[in-house]
């Protein structure tokens, strides 16, 4: 009974699929790819090669490229649509599923109470790390594609503008390689280079903005709360005559700049107790 | 161009007070953020933060 439970209800969480969020294309991807076969062939670059005429060649090298941004976009859109929902729903319902069924054998196999909890734990166990993953996925997937979106535009512009240019100017060949790049941009090792390579960007422009960085043990004792004290008597507004006093000594004193950081920890308790000495702070 | 000063082991009762405390008065911070951060604006019962503040220089 408890075996049939187990697998049915693995069952029960492997064939829980969400819908998927897209609609159906327009045409299946073997048909779209069907209808630019000709052009996106290996074989259409003949003609390309075997013309003399330089309007005729990049006529003849746009519609080939064309066609395999097409076949390009087919191919993304089919992958992207595989990402979605449905299809992480599937892969944890089928771990939870594989997991299940591994352990309703054990079951079957032994009557020890041992080896059933054993088996029932690394169910749990199992299962546990499966939805720990699909919530990983969940929250990353989304800026995965993005980036995968965002670096495919960028690749695309660089196309477009070729193929308004001469053959002379932008080869068949160099369009190739620019198709290549296309493809890199919609995978998610592209993506995740190119965020990779943005956050390194982003980590060195900081770096540039933050000249020096310093850090002490916080330090908040009697002293300091006398100093805070005398610096907001009301316990809500500075005190802006006993502020610029503070201020003044502890740039005379000191190399702390602010009262703030003086009070937290940036002064030693020997500093603070001479800043309160000579300020005859109460 | 900005200077950082860091402040360990800052106990949750005292957090909100200092992040106020490093902001205000002459040549007071600019931005002060917490580590870990802060979850709704409040220190956790319990926790020991890093105060980071940033001041302009």
């Amino acid at each position: 009974m408890r075996i049939v439970s187990f697998v049915a209800m693995a069952a029960l969480l492997a064939g829980c699929q969400a819908a998927g969020g897209y609609p159906p294309p327009g045409m299946t991807r073997p048909e779209a790819l069907k209808s630019v076969e000709t052009d996106s062939a290996v074989g259409a670059e003949a003609a390309y090669d075997a013309a003399a005429d330089p309007e005729v060649r990049r006529q003849i090298r746009n519609r080939i490229v064309r066609a395999r941004l097409y076949v390009a976009d087919v191919n993304y859109n089919d992958f992207a649509r595989n990402l979605s929902t449905e299809q992480k729903a599937f892969a944890v319902g089928s771990d939870i599923a594989v997991l299940g069924l591994a352990g309703a054998g054990t079951l079957a196999k032994s009557a020890r109470t041992a080896t059933r909890l054993a088996a029932a734990s690394s169910g749990v166990l199992g299962a546990r790390s499966a939805i720990d993953k699909e919530i990983y996925f969940d929250k990353t997937l989304p800026a995965i594609v993005a980036q995968m979106d965002a670096s495919r535009r960028t690749v695309y512009a660089t196309i477009a503008t070729g193929l308004a240019r001469s053959d002379a100017d932008y080869s068949l060949l160099q369009a190739k390689a620019d198709l290549e790049t296309y493809y890199i941009a919609g995978t998610i090792p592209g993506a995740l280079t190119a965020i990779t390579k943005e956050a390194g960007k982003q980590s060195a422009v900081a770096d540039q903005k933050i000249e020096r960085i310093v850090e002490y043990p916080y330090s908040f004792g009697n002293i300091s709360k006398r100093i805070l004290k005398y610096r907001k008597p009301d316990d809500k507004t500075v005190d802006v005559g006993h502020e610029s006093a503070m201020f003044a000594w502890l740039h005379a004193n000191t190399n702390v700049p602010t009262v703030g950081e003086c009070i937290l920890g940036a002064c030693t308790e020997a500093e603070k107790a001479q800043m309160a000495k000579d300020l005859a702070i109460p | 161009m900005a200077r950082q000063v860091r402040f360990r082991n800052v106990p949750a009762a005292d957090v909100l007070e200092r992040i106020e405390n490093l902001k205000e008065g002459q040549g007071g911070a600019t931005f002060v953020e917490t580590l870990p951060p802060l979850i709704d604006g409040q220190p956790e019962d319990g926790a020991t933060y890093t105060l980071i503040a940033t001041y302009a220089t």
